[in-house]
């Protein structure tokens, strides 16, 4: 487990990924956190404040200053972020300034942090640099790779924490990191067990920390072996559990619904930061390129092409409108390490329009990925034209592979039944097709561009061929609270038997519907603001985005 | 084989003689076999045994199919010299080819029958005679009788005489007796058309159908006896006999047809139905042959009206020899066909085409359209271009090699889309023996630049396929790629086994199955019971297809696409307007 650790450490590649998770682990070693400077910059040296006990048991203070991977002769002493001048600068401008009033006339400990190890090169600099300047007053300690693994696995992660059976869980999900599903299948258990176990109050904040430490160090190791898909999905599931884990807290606030709370943002950035390695550094760039990212999918099988496009377009979708939400609604700063909005949602037009089997999804829970993205384009108030473009050429290849009857989506999402869709054999296409909740959804979508014609053929398709089909959406219910982030048990309102036709009917009945029950409302994610969760419930879990979140919009309430 | 006549008699007396012939005689060539067969003469002649009679006894009924056969050979041998009432040889003759069933030689012993009737007259003349009188047995054997007597004059006065079964014997004995001059064909002509004037039901007309070619083959045509007329009355009924015999006689007798011959046959043969499949395949064979001659145009024609019959359903496959005929025969003809066909956007005719040239050559035919048979147009090149690629699409190099045969007359407003449809979706689909191929293309050809900007583009679409790399985010699970592999080889192991089902050769050896090695050896005896080991090399078989990248990326579209090039028409602008 250690060396587990001690390698996720040495692999951090930015500096702030290791204050990602230090002032957690200075948490939960009893600390207490006096200041965590802004991301991306020291005050005066210092990347983190804490006062906390030595080994002598006298309440100190400790002023970190962290370095990413060894400390090398450059990272010692050249240029401006070099450690040894932010020593000078804590010892000459932040302890005489700013350390807390309260706190003044405590010893001090300088902490010199990095992910690695000391250059021998510079072994005896670093001594002869910490033995000139201690006094009884202020002494130095060196929190080396090795020291924090340890402080972590034999913390936060040790064993009376994290017993073994969830160790074996979690060294698993990272061991097969290049084996997304195994690897997410033990993360998923890891999880769910340390939520379990944080249902008690007084561990509820601990877990929360341990899913994220464990959801940090799974990415570091994912990212070392180029495939992040588990470390992205581990990162979604976690911000679940970690919603389920604080939503009991919300009404009556108090210092672990705080902690909680922040565990959640990290984890949301966190998330940005997985988002921006795989959509950012491996999907967009090649956004551009004809068939390239259909090619790229390595498989001699249309079914995979399919899938995972239409997974990355859902993954960069709810990227987008975790960015939105974050800058929009909260006037956070997200961490842009992705395109702005605009941009995104054009580069994922450029993905559509040169990886054209994202114009029709080959099952019908994909129309989730659809709605996301729709979701994003309405944000982004950009690109009407290509959407419209997109949703009419959608509609036509629905219309003809469903009239001859050849790859039409399908309601089954098991990999064996995709693989031999469609059979032949009698009842099959009925079978196949007895429910849709695109159809209705890209109805919609076009009733509300203008694109009447479209649908009405839509409607003569579905009278021609679909009529057992039931059309469907979906929205949340009373149950839903309990059931929905962790998917623990069927929840919900099917919205059935919509309309297929040209006009504002088809809105206005499923809005009529959605107002029958007010469960979706009364999530506690859409009545505390934090609705990016439900939509990442339902793009994890795979259930439909429930209409109530397009239907606000002018777009679908400005017709007559 | 030695055998004497007392060893025959012999066998006679002890129910025998029948299994002799099966066995022993079967054994013999026809020099060994001539001094039994005399001396079985001999002795029925001579009274000692009665053949015929063997034909009626229970030994005879129990023979089986295998012994039945090797008799009747004896017995063709047999009867031309034997003595026996005329009755009695009739009823042989009818016993024997009533056993043989709808065997091809089971008619054999009729030819057996009429040398009988020639080497002694009065046979035939009996037979006339009763015939005549009414006898059925005799009118059964009427045209053998006639043909016997060779004598034209007979045969003719029998069928103007009569109708019915008698008139039929007589027309089928003209058709087997010899004219020996254009005079005497003429004549029979022209009492074929006194008959035909009176008498318009099937059988007669297809007698008549069955003889004209015969009486003209080696003599004239159907011009030179003044025959068209004759041929057109016989033929306007479009009866299934009697178009049978119309391609029977343009099966056998291909000489005799002239352009207007040709004009009147093909135009009762429009009206042949797929269900007659002898009829079908000889009509086919036949065709194959007359493509060959001048009339290769004509012969086009006729397949492609019964091709474009949506009542009968005529597909390509039922003039497969026709078709490797048009193919390898004419090749000017075979371009203009190809043109015509694909360019008339009639779907069962670029099917045809299409399945024609798949069948011929998997791995693609290429097409080098001489510039005198392509339209001129731009809007008709495009069309015919997108009809290419709608229609050998699995067949790539076949779809290029006409699209670079267009380009090279290509005007300059349809330069550019025609560059484009080779780049997508031909070489954005295929590469191997397509890349093969345009890259044969020569310098000094007129298509060359065209094709080197296609060339260019696929290579810039390749480089940008490459460009992202390994992005192991995309890859499917080992999981599912295990999977679909499973799936993968139940299908070839599926169509495999249908394959082995439908193979000939597969049933007629022995299979042995080799689970290790890489040869194998075992032991083969001879005839006299000596061994050798016999040593086989394993070899392997393979085949492989190229299938269209984007079968995979984008299968809905590029099945769009093709379809709506094999269905789209031309829009006739006065409708438009």
């Amino acid at each position: 487990m250690k060396l587990i650790i001690r390698e996720y450490l040495a692999s951090l590649r930015e500096r702030d990924e290791l204050d990602a998770i230090l002032p957690d682990l200075l948490s939960e070693m009893g600390f207490t956190i006096i200041s965590k400077p802004a991301r991306g910059t020291k005050q005066h040296g210092v990347d983190i404040a804490a006062v906390g006990y030595n080994e002598a048991g006298e309440k100190c203070v400790y002023l970190f200053s962290v370095k990413k991977g060894d400390l090398t002769r450059q990272d010692w002493n050249v240029g401006n972020q070099a450690l040894r001048p932010s020593l000078d600068e804590i010892q000459d401008v932040y302890i005489p300034s700013s350390i807390p009033v309260e706190y003044v006339g405590l010893k001090i400990i300088i902490c010199l942090c990095f992910g690695g190890y000391v250059k021998e090169t510079i072994r005896a600099d670093v001594s002869g640099y910490q033995k000139k300047r201690t006094t009884d007053d202020l002494s130095f300690e060196e929190w080396n790779g090795d020291k924090i693994a340890g402080l972590i696995s034999e913390g936060i992660l040790r064993e009376e924490m994290l017993p073994k059976d969830l160790r074996s869980h979690f060294q698993k999900s990272v061991a097969l990191v290049d084996e997304p599903d195994i690897s997410y299948k033990h993360f998923s258990s890891l999880v769910t067990q340390l939520r379990q176990i944080g249902g008690e109050e007084s561990k509820r904040v601990r877990s929360a920390r341990q899913i994220y430490i464990c959801v940090w160090i799974l990415f570091v190791w994912a990212r070392d072996a180029e495939n992040v898909d588990s470390a992205y999905r581990a990162c979604e599931l976690a911000i679940l559990n970690v919603w389920e884990l604080v939503k009991p807290l919300i009404e009556n606030g108090g210092s672990d619904n705080e902690e909680i709370t922040k565990v959640l943002f990290q984890l949301v950035q966190l998330y940005q930061v997985i988002g921006a390695e795989l959509i950012g550094k491996r999907i967009l760039p090649y956004s551009n390129k004809r068939h390239s990212l259909s090619v790229a999918t390595h498989s001699h099988s249309r079914i995979d092409v399919n899938l995972k496009l239409f997974d990355m377009l859902g993954r960069l979708a709810m990227m987008g409108l975790i960015h939105h939400w974050l800058n929009e609604h909260l006037e956070i700063n997200s961490p842009t390490h992705i395109q702005g909005l605009t941009s995104l949602v054009g580069s994922a037009f450029d993905i559509i329009e040169n990886n054209p089997a994202l114009y029709l999804p080959c099952h019908d829970a994909q129309a989730t990925s659809i709605a996301l993205f729709l979701l994003l384009c309405l944000a982004s108030g950009a690109h009407q034209e290509r959407c419209e473009k997109w949703l009419v050429q959608t509609s036509a290849r629905l219309n003809y592979s469903v009239l001859t009857q050849v790859d039409y989506p399908t309601i089954s999402i098991e990999y064996e039944d995709l693989l031999i869709h469609p059979r032949r054999d009698e009842g099959y296409f009925k079978e196949a097709t007895a429910g849709s909740t695109l159809i209705p959804l890209l109805a919609c979508w076009l009733n509300a561009l203008g694109h009447f014609d479209v649908v009405a053929s839509m409607e003569k398709m579905v009278g021609e061929k679909l009529d057992h089909t039931t059309m469907q959406l979906w929205t949340a219910d009373a149950s839903s609270e309990v059931h929905m982030y962790v998917n623990s048990d069927e929840h919900g309102l099917g919205l059935c038997d919509l309309p297929i036709k040209p006009g504002t009917t088809l809105a206005a009945v499923i809005s009529e519907l959605c107002g029958t029950d007010k469960g979706f409302e009364s999530l506690s994610a859409n009545k505390t603001g934090f609705w990016p969760i439900i939509l990442m419930a339902c793009r994890h879990w795979e259930l439909p985005v429930p209409p109530n979140f397009w239907l606000e919009f002018s777009l679908f309430t400005n017709k007559d | 084989m030695a055998i004497s006549r007392e060893q025959i008699i012999q066998l006679y007396k002890s129910n025998k003689l029948l299994r002799a012939f099966s066995i022993r005689f079967e054994r013999l060539n026809s020099t060994e076999m001539a001094g039994p067969i005399t001396l079985c003469i001999e002795a029925h002649n001579s009274g000692d045994i009665n053949l015929l009679s063997l034909l009626e006894s229970p030994e005879f009924d129990e023979i089986s199919s295998r012994d039945f056969f090797a008799i009747q050979q004896v017995y063709i041998k047999l009867i031309p010299d034997l003595n026996a009432p005329v009755d009695d040889m009739m009823h042989c003759v009818d016993v024997l080819v009533a056993k043989a069933g709808d065997d091809l030689a089971g008619n054999l012993p009729f030819t057996a029958f009429t040398t009988w009737c020639a080497n002694d007259l009065q046979r035939a003349y009996h037979i006339v005679a009763e015939a005549v009188d009414g006898n059925n047995l005799a009118t059964d054997h009427l045209s053998f009788a006639l043909e016997a007597l060779d004598d034209v004059t007979e045969a003719r006065r029998i069928m103007l005489a009569f109708n019915g079964n008698r008139r039929l014997a007589a027309i089928t004995a003209l058709g087997r007796i010899s004219h020996n001059d254009l005079t005497t064909v003429k004549e029979t002509i022209e009492q074929f058309t006194s008959v035909v004037s009176d008498d318009q039901d099937e059988p007669t007309l297809s007698a008549l159908m069955g003889v004209l070619p015969k009486i003209l083959d080696g003599i004239g045509t159907f011009e030179d006896a003044g025959a068209t007329e004759l041929l057109y009355a016989v033929t306007r009924s479009h009866a299934d006999g009697v178009l049978h015999w119309v391609a029977a006689g343009l099966f056998s007798h291909s000489a005799v047809f002239t352009k207007q011959a040709l004009k009147i046959a093909f135009d009762a043969l429009r009206k042949l139905k797929r269900s007659n499949k002898g009829t079908v395949d000889y009509l086919d064979t036949a065709l194959s042959q007359l493509m060959h001659g001048n009339a290769c145009s004509e012969v086009t024609e006729l397949v492609k009206d019964l091709l474009l019959n949506s009542d009968q359903g005529f597909k390509i496959s039922d003039f497969d020899s026709f078709g490797g005929a048009l193919v390898s025969t004419n090749q000017a003809h075979f371009h203009k066909t190809l043109v015509a066909w694909l360019g008339s956007g009639n779907q069962q005719l670029c099917k045809a085409i299409s399945e024609l040239l798949q069948s011929i050559e998997d791995g693609g035919v290429i097409i080098d359209i001489p510039a005198e048979f392509l339209p001129e147009e731009p809007a008709l090149q495009f069309f015919l271009a997108r009809k290419a690629i709608g229609f050998f699409f699995i067949s790539p190099v076949t779809a290029a090699s006409i699209l670079v045969s267009i380009l090279r007359v290509a005007h300059k407003d349809s330069r550019s889309d025609l560059e484009d449809l080779l780049f997508d979706p031909m070489q954005i689909n295929y590469g191997g023996d397509l890349s093969t191929y345009l890259k044969s293309i020569a310098q000094d050809d007129l298509a060359f630049d065209s094709v080197q900007r296609s060339i260019e583009r696929r290579e810039a679409y390749i480089n940008g396929l490459d460009q992202a790399g390994v992005i192991k985010e995309l890859h499917p699970s080992q999981m599912q790629r295990d999977r679909a592999r499973r799936k993968s080889n139940d299908e070839v192991r599926r169509s495999f086994k249908d394959a082995q089902k439908k193979s000939v050769f597969l049933n007629l050896v022995k299979r042995s199955v080799l689970l290790h090695g890489r040869k194998s050896v075992s032991m083969v005896y001879g005839p006299g019971g000596e061994s050798r080991p016999m040593e086989i090399q394993m070899q392997s078989h393979g085949v492989s297809a190229e299938f269209p990248r984007l079968s995979v990326i984008d299968p809905i579209g590029i099945n769009y696409k093709i379809r709506s090039f094999r269905v789209e028409q031309l829009i006739d602008e006065a409708d438009h307007s």
